[in-house]
């Protein structure tokens, strides 16, 4: 069995960092889509809402317009010098505007033509000509407008609106257009209205300071939610690791019962018991090896044995130096007064083959 | 009368000039007069656990068993360089690490009558109370010689099957040789070996009395050709393991 290479360069992330990333991650993605959807969502209703006020609005004040007066006023009528005009029409027109607008008081109104330039409108009536002092466009001021002149002009066609809140000194607004009508069914001008968006803005502001609150106090409470979750799954996977690096150190006596019980079982109060059965099962299988190391099985082979001495002593050398060996052996006993005739009988038992070497041992 | 004791194992490096050289040094101390002789003709290397160079060496066994000089010139007096007090005495006979002599012994094996009526010389001119025969492992003819000159054959094994096979050979050559005594030490021991398990069963097995088991040391391993570790740590556990299995090989 291969030991793993733990001097391989390899990066260590806890599996409390994981978890804590994960799940940051994680909610960053979901609050992301959640914030998106909610303020878009708010956004549209707030807008849709805007929108539908201006709508009723304009399609209110267009229809007590009346368009021939309207045509009258604009080919007959001459401006002063202050760019207004003593025409009874004018005011009688620019009232109509002015009432309206006071009745919704987010709505500013003013009248229009085609002009004879490109994309040239031409304003007849504003009901800030009322105001004091007047404000607003003058009779038969020129206008070019330069941010998305179309619509305007499709407001000689059509009901248009202009549902892109922009701003300018006074404020924020959204735009809608509608034709003026005379009574032969001709398009002789067009209303337009801006109507105040603050309301809208207001909103989305309010989406991003609440939820922006909300973001911060959910995202902080989640966080330390799986901050202790990770540490609750993990605290007893280090204790595991630290009782298998003891075990692989030999000592198998550790105890696994803070792992193992508790009335509720998971994963891995199952691994720690598992782990302490096997754990218990290879101490007792090294117990089993260490106790057949202590016995010292010793096996000889008889046949090969006895193969082995015959071809050592079968051999004319070892049978001369047995000879001799016995020989020395008797004279040995003999010199340190040992010797007996039963020892001699002994050593000489074998040897009536009489090849007991002479005496050549002088010593 | 003088015990000629004959250290030989089955397999290289069990260990017996290492057991050897203590072995001497423990007799010197126990007031023995001990001869040890290097019959480890093809890869001598007494000498050197005795610190003693090659070319200190004015005669060699072969020499002497070549004809070339007179079995005392063969001596070299160890004692002193023990520098134990109130001790006996140590001489050693080295054999030669020349190419051309080691060859020759290979070529022709020596005579036995030769060497035993040295060995006779030696005894009785020098009062010697030991003479230790340190072989060349296995049972070639040299080794033979050896072990028939014995009077105890010391036989070294490692815990393997294959000592154990080869054990079994010896013994059995010894006993035709009519060896009188045959002792076994276990050498190299793995910590956990049931001691007396063992000694009961190699003396069953091999009918020859177990004189020691000695348990696998690093530090025996490490100086095993460095020193002499008696005289370097003579109060060493291991040391105390030399002493009592000297005690069982001299109790006879």
């Amino acid at each position: 069995m291969n030991e793993p290479q733990s001097n391989r360069k390899q990066l260590f992330v806890s599996l409390q960092a994981k978890l804590l990333v994960g799940f940051t991650l994680l909610f960053t993605v979901i609050f992301a889509l959640a914030f998106y959807w909610f303020y878009n969502f708010t956004t549209r209703t707030s807008m849709n809402r805007v929108s539908e006020d201006l709508k009723i609005l304009l399609l209110g004040t267009v229809a007590k317009v009346n368009g021939d007066e309207f045509q009258a006023l604009v080919q007959e009528a001459k401006p002063r010098a202050d760019g207004y005009t003593d025409d009874p029409r004018y005011w009688e027109h620019v009232s109509w505007l002015a009432t309206v607008a006071d009745i919704d008081t987010r709505a500013r109104f003013y009248s229009y033509v085609k002009g004879t330039k490109p994309n040239e409108v031409v304003f007849v009536g504003s009901n800030g000509a009322l105001w004091d002092p007047p404000a607003g466009a003058k009779f038969l001021e020129s206008f070019v407008p330069e941010y998305k002149p179309e619509i305007i002009f499709n407001g000689l066609i059509t009901t248009t609106f202009l549902l892109e809140i922009y701003a300018d000194p006074w404020g924020s607004w959204i735009s809608g257009y509608t034709p003026i009508k005379n009574s032969k069914g001709e398009v002789v001008g067009g209303l337009g209205a801006d109507y105040e968006a603050s309301y809208v803005l207001q909103v989305q502001k309010s989406i991003r300071n609440s939820v922006a609150v909300a973001f911060a106090f959910t995202y902080f409470t989640l966080f330390i939610l799986v901050f202790y979750i990770s540490i609750s799954l993990t605290r007893p996977v280090k204790s595991l690791t630290k009782l298998t690096e003891k075990i692989g150190e030999g000592e198998y006596d550790q105890d696994f019962s803070g792992l193992t019980r508790g009335k509720i079982k998971d994963e891995i109060s199952q691994l720690a018991h598992d782990f302490a059965i096997m754990v218990g099962k290879v101490y007792m299988r090294e117990q089993a090896l260490r106790r057949q190391v202590q016995e010292l099985k010793i096996e000889i082979d008889e046949s090969k044995r006895s193969h082995q001495v015959s071809e050592i002593v079968e051999t004319d050398f070892f049978k001369d130096l047995q000879a001799r060996a016995n020989n020395m052996r008797v004279r040995r006993m003999s010199k340190s007064g040992i010797f007996s005739r039963d020892i001699l009988k002994d050593y000489m038992k074998g040897e009536s083959t009489g090849d007991v070497p002479p005496s050549e041992d002088k010593g | 009368m003088t015990e000629i004791i004959t250290i030989n194992s089955f397999r290289r490096g069990a260990g017996k000039s290492s057991l050897v050289s203590n072995l001497v040094v423990l007799l010197v101390k126990d007031g023995y007069r001990v001869a040890v002789i290097d019959t480890d003709y093809q890869a001598p290397s007494l000498h050197l656990f005795f610190g003693l160079p090659s070319e200190k060496i004015p005669h060699s066994l072969n020499d002497y068993l070549n004809g070339k000089c007179d079995i005392t010139d063969t001596l070299v007096d160890l004692t002193s360089s023990f520098n134990i007090e109130e001790a006996g005495h140590a001489y050693l006979i080295a054999a030669s690490t020349k190419s051309s002599d080691i060859m020759m012994m290979l070529r022709n094996p020596y005579d036995f009558t030769r060497f035993n009526n040295g060995l006779n010389k030696l005894i009785e001119g020098y009062e010697l109370d030991v003479v230790l025969l340190d072989t060349t492992a296995g049972l070639n003819e040299e080794t033979l010689v050896s072990i028939a000159l014995a009077n105890t054959l010391l036989v070294l094994l490692h815990p393997d099957q294959q000592d154990y096979q080869g054990t079994a050979v010896t013994v059995e050559v010894a006993n035709n040789l009519k060896v009188p005594r045959i002792c076994l030490v276990l050498n190299d021991t793995p910590a956990t070996l049931d001691m007396d398990n063992a000694r009961e069963k190699l003396e069953k097995t091999y009918q020859c009395e177990v004189v020691g088991i000695l348990p696998h040391s690093d530090i025996m391993l490490t100086l095993a050709s460095a020193h002499i570790f008696a005289l370097q740590q003579p109060n060493h556990p291991y040391i105390v393991l030399y002493q009592q299995l000297l005690d069982r090989l001299m109790a006879s």
